[in-house]
């Protein structure tokens, strides 16, 4: 009992819940799975007997599965379809915490004294959960968030009914001889860390914990250090959590009461960011997130979020949605219980920090793999795309061709992976001998610029059929501005798909300078000018 | 209980902070060589804004983000459709890094003008996560829209940067910026009339900010290839 001990937790699992929360909202067909930037993060039974596997790419999935039903991941109707689970765990346990919708833990020691032992509250959680949802479920009861969150999964497909009850003290062993990827799986351990261990040889959990800890921080940091915690069975509670003093609550009353989920998101959006800032001004982050929300009618909802990594602003706000989705859109639902829905508009929305502690970037990835930018970033995307669309959100792919425009693409960066972007962006084979050489155009507009040039005589300077020029261009017409060239060079004939009479382009380039300075890829195509781009 | 906290603190960020951009680990973003002694603190400051005008601002808007998103930032492109892809990579954008966000147009002329709130939701969400947003301020944008946004950017530890190409902007959209870059094409060269290409050009950068009184300047000329 040297070790500081970790209370006994039960935890729920739900797999592919994403699966379930769309079946239950109406998708139909068997094998079907839920996709999220073009990989997939959950799948039905019979797709995954197909071999439809977790974090593969759309294309091999339908591969493996041509009847496969393709969802979009929608983390709201998630949390709206797994709140009912939470209401009816919440009955007989109160004080539970959510880490995403599908997941769940809570304390044992009330509920198994209540109803008689790790093994009955498991079975009774089984058959809650199981009874709601009609899909499959896992209950774990260990020692640590660790243990009891790895018993949950391997549950789901163990002999017991769904339940795993790991004996008290029998964490540490429970775990040994897993394979270490459950560190990242369970605990947001960084999976280029565990790359680096086993290839060191540490396959196992086991092989992990018996480091002596202090060697493992020397080596791999505060990151290394955590996930050799993890390893022997121990939450890292003490001594890194500090009880958040009150005055960190941060809260918004509503004079108005507000009907609407989204204004009421926007306000926590602000509170979180306030809330982020000044504990990462101490040096810490929150990881347990209260939200409490309350109506004129003295309804209220109140959660308990956690998260082994810490909370971030955006990933607060994201929970406030998910709990308001869920408590105001119940209602809606089949089956409306007695506490289903609310009567009256929002009055006041808070935010307390639950559980903080020391922040040592466990985003940050030590070899070069996702860092904490990474994952702002990817956050941000996701956030951008539910504001603009998938079409107003794009990354640059290489694309090949003569003209500025057609040297890369645009794709919606929904459509990609932002994690190997090496082969969306390396030039292909073919080469292109009558692309402009570098420098290259600043600004190169999608629509091209009719422009007028003109001779010293004032008249348009004409093309003839082998790129030669009527006369030496003096004068560019930019809408009403006209601008004397002062230098300029070309032309250079492109002669686009000419295998294609339809598609088939004829036309010559030209760069010039004006007066201003300024520099312009013109072209002159069927005798009209274009500023195709500006080396501004 | 403050204390060693903090010690571990530091001897985390001593051992972790490698290359990564971590968001709130350095005070500023590192820029590339002519910029390092041009900005009054060596770099871009989290949290506060550049307006870059001139006749090359986009050029010297996307060379001072590129060393940034070479270390681990990323850069989100908002309402500038027309961003080269070939120029930012040349200077030196890691493009693996950049991504663009479309602001709707009121369909007007010359493109149309961005729609004044859906900039201001955009800029301030691509705050949210990206350490570099390369933006134009809407000439309509209220004081309070701006302001909220820019508190954003505070709050997050971004810099905004407000690209004006064209000549120099006027006094009252650079005002509120910390920092204007103003970059002037002052010669080009390997073009003559009739002859050969664009290749060289020297650009006159003149660097000034609310906390630099004296403004400072250099001769830049642009890298060719990134």
């Amino acid at each position: 009992m040297g070790a500081p001990s970790s209370p006994r937790l039960v935890t729920i699992w739900c797999p592919d819940w994403s699966v379930v929360a769309a079946r239950s909202a109406g998708s139909a067909g068997p094998a079907q799975a839920v996709l999220h930037a073009n990989r997939v993060v959950a799948r039905s039974l019979s797709a995954a007997r197909e071999g439809v596997r977790l974090g593969q790419r759309r294309r091999d999935a339908q591969r493996c599965c041509p009847d496969l039903v393709l969802i979009d991941h929608d983390p709201a109707r998630d949390a709206r379809e797994f709140e009912p689970v939470i209401r009816a765990v919440a009955e007989s346990a109160p004080r539970l915490d959510v880490i995403e919708p599908g997941w769940i833990t809570l304390a044992a020691r009330g509920p198994s004294r209540y109803f008689g032992g790790d093994q009955a509250v498991a079975d009774r959680l089984v058959d809650l959960v199981a009874g709601l949802t009609g899909a499959p479920v896992g209950v774990g009861v260990a020692d640590g968030r660790i243990a009891s969150a790895v018993a949950a999964r391997r549950a789901v497909a163990g002999e017991r009914a769904g339940t795993a009850v790991v004996p008290p003290g029998g964490s540490p062993g429970y775990l040994a001889p897993l394979p270490i990827g459950w560190l990242g799986e369970v605990g947001d351990a960084d999976p280029e860390l565990l790359d680096v261990w086993r290839r060191l040889g540490l396959h196992t959990i086991g092989h992990l914990a018996a480091l002596p800890s202090t060697d493992v921080l020397a080596r791999f940091g505060r990151a290394g250090a955590r996930a050799h915690a993890l390893a022997g069975g121990v939450d890292e509670r003490p001594p890194v959590v500090l009880d958040p003093p009150l005055e960190r609550r941060v809260e918004r009353v509503f004079d108005e009461p507000v009907l609407q989920v989204p204004p009421v998101v926007f306000v926590a959006k602000q509170l979180a960011d306030r809330l982020v800032a000044e504990l990462a001004a101490e040096g810490r982050v929150c990881t347990r997130l209260l939200v409490v929300a309350e109506t004129e009618h003295g309804e209220r909802s109140e959660r308990s979020w956690y998260r082994d990594g810490g909370l971030s602003a955006a990933a607060m706000v994201e929970r406030v949605r998910w709990q308001l989705d869920g408590w105001v859109g119940a209602s809606a639902g089949p089956g409306p219980g007695p506490t289903a829905g609310i009567s009256a508009g929002i009055t006041l929305i808070r935010l307390v920090p639950d559980e903080v502690r020391a922040d040592h970037g466990v985003q940050i990835g030590l070899w070069g793999g996702r860092t904490r930018a990474d994952h702002d970033a990817a956050r941000a995307i996701t956030r951008l795309v539910g504001l603009a669309g998938d079409e107003a959100v794009t990354v640059p792919a290489w694309n090949g061709g003569r003209l500025p425009a057609d040297r890369y693409r645009w794709v919606p960066a929904s459509s990609v992976d932002l994690d190997h972007p090496v082969p969306r962006l390396t030039p292909g084979a073919g080469s292109w001998p009558g692309a402009v050489p570098s420098p290259s155009p600043a600004v190169v507009p999608a629509v091209a610029t009719a422009v007028e040039v003109l001779d010293a005589s004032g008249r348009s300077v004409r093309v003839g059929g082998r790129g030669d020029l009527s006369a030496e261009p003096r004068t560019l017409v930019l809408g009403d501005r006209h601008r004397s060239i002062t230098a300029w060079a070309g032309p250079w004939p492109l002669d686009q798909t000419w295998w294609d009479p339809r598609r088939r382009r004829r036309m010559a380039r030209l760069q010039m300078v004006v007066d201003d300075g300024s520099a312009h890829l013109v072209a002159v195509e069927q005798q009209r000018w274009w500023v195709l781009a500006t080396y501004a | 209980m403050g204390t060693p906290v903090r010690e571990l603190r530091a001897v985390v960020v001593g051992e972790v902070a490698v290359g990564a951009a971590g968001l709130d680990r350095h005070q500023h973003l590192a820029v590339s060589d002519p910029f390092v002694h041009l900005l009054p603190e060596g770099g871009l400051v989290r949290g506060r804004s550049v307006a870059c005008t001139g006749g090359a601002a986009v050029s010297v808007a996307l060379a001072l983000a590129a060393e940034a998103t070479r270390r681990g930032s990323w850069l989100a492109v908002v309402g500038l459709p027309w961003v080269g892809v070939d120029a930012a990579r040349e200077l030196g954008v890691a493009l693996e890094r950049m991504v663009r966000i479309d602001v709707p147009t009121d369909g007007g002329i010359d493109g149309g003008i961005d729609v004044v709130s859906d900039w201001a939701e955009r800029a301030a969400a691509a705050a949210d996560g990206f350490e570099l947003v390369l933006t134009r301020v809407p000439a309509r944008v209220s004081e309070r829209m701006l302001r909220q946004v820019r508190q954003r950017f505070q709050v997050r530890g971004g810099v905004l940067i407000d690209v004006r190409p064209g000549g120099r902007s006027p006094r009252s959209s650079s005002a509120g910026a910390d920092l204007v870059v103003d970059a002037a094409v002052d010669t080009w060269t390997g073009i003559d009339r009739g002859s050969g290409h664009l290749r060289d050009r020297v650009v006159d950068v003149t660097v000034t900010g609310r906390r630099s009184p004296r403004p400072r300047r250099v001769r830049w000329s642009p890298p060719m290839s990134g």
